[in-house]
């Protein structure tokens, strides 16, 4: 019986090492990027992961530096042929809604050098700020795989939606009037539009 | 007693393994499998043909070899020299024209389904019988009708057997 007991005790403390173990391991694994928050799964009202980007001129942007602004971070490439569709959109939404306090910002996830994402800046006549991305930013915000992916950020911060590919312009443009209310006073006009007034 | 406490701790090591190499992203299928070569057979001094072949994905496509836009990263094959063999020519296959759902005036030329291309090998005059590896990469970028993919190489091998 007492030997019984010993090797009861062997197995339970046996099993419990290994389990501590693997999960170390693979919260070791996922660590990569722990240089900054990084979120999963169901995205909506979570705070946005903030970033810290150089722009294509060098200047250094963070999204702490847009808070009480709308926010719609897009990531993109110059070989994403979706991504090229919806950058007109985008200028077009930034002049709409820019003077109300939006800020679209595309983070640019393609390996070209500075010139050639310049060059096509230009080309498509972007009008909103464009910042050189990394990886671990990519990471951040939940492992950014296929191109574009747009996050719509709120006044407060918080995550509203995420689109991954390719969506319609008048989603997209749903989102922003979200956006422009989250954290816009009550009874302002911003609030009301997104309400459904006009 | 003893039997029961190997099989708790076979138990716990496989589910301690299992864990430890959960990948994180699981479900996506690959979007473009390289089929094995076929051996190819040739002789000293003379050029020969051998066959690179993939297939991408339903509802996915790749840019041709030959896109439409400078910016666009098109599908190459390439294939390492070595003392014994040099390569003559890539023969890529046509695209075919494409259009996004969102533009359907704007047209991509791209590859989909099945793709052959084809490798002109010659083999150096003095190489001697036997049996080469040549060592050589595929790259692409796929995208379906929303969603564009990080571009990605693919190692290959070709077999060429000399007589």
């Amino acid at each position: 019986m007492k030997q019984n007991t010993i090797v009861l005790a062997i197995v339970v403390i046996a099993v419990s090492a290994m389990i501590y173990a693997g999960a170390y391991k693979s919260r070791t694994a996922s660590a990569k990027y722990d240089d900054v928050p990084r979120i999963a799964g169901n995205v909506k009202g979570k705070v946005a992961p903030e970033f810290e980007l150089k722009t294509l001129d060098n200047k250094t942007v963070r999204l702490s530096d847009l808070k009480g602004k709308a926010v719609l971070v897009n990531f993109w490439a110059t070989w994403c042929g979706p991504c090229k569709i919806e950058m007109p959109w985008f200028v077009d939404l930034q002049k709409q809604y820019g003077p109300q306090g939006l800020e679209i910002v595309g983070i640019a996830m393609d390996d070209s050098d500075d010139k050639t994402i310049s060059d096509f800046v230009k080309e498509m006549g972007v009008n909103y700020t464009i910042l050189k991305g990394k990886e671990s930013v990519g990471e951040a915000y939940g492992g950014v795989v296929g191109l574009p992916t747009t996050f719509f950020i709120g006044r407060d911060g918080k995550i509203i939606d995420q689109a991954a590919g390719l969506v319609s312009r008048s989603e997209i443009e749903q989102n922003i009037k979200i956006g422009l209310a989250q954290g816009a006073p009550a009874g302002s006009p911003q609030s009301s539009k997104a309400a459904g007034g006009k | 007693m003893h039997r029961l406490l190997f099989l708790f701790l076979f138990c716990a090591a496989v589910f301690a393994s299992a864990e430890d190499n959960t990948p994180r992203a699981f479900g996506r299928p690959p979007l473009v499998t390289l089929a094995p070569a076929e051996p190819v057979a040739a002789a000293a001094g003379k050029v020969t043909d051998a066959t690179v072949r993939f297939r991408i994905a339903p509802g996915y496509h790749v840019n041709s070899n030959k896109p439409k836009s400078e910016l666009l990263i098109p599908t190459t094959v390439k294939i390492e020299a070595t003392p014994q063999f040099t390569i003559a020519k890539i023969t890529y296959p046509a695209g075919q024209d494409f259009a996004l759902k969102f533009a359907p005036d704007e047209k991509l030329n791209v590859y989909e389904g099945d793709v052959a291309v084809t490798a002109t090998i010659r083999a150096a005059k003095g190489v001697k019988p036997g049996s080469y590896t040549l060592k050589g990469e595929l790259h692409y970028q796929a995208c379906n009708d929303t969603s564009c993919f990080p571009p990605k190489t693919l190692p290959l091998e070709i077999s060429v057997l000399v007589k």
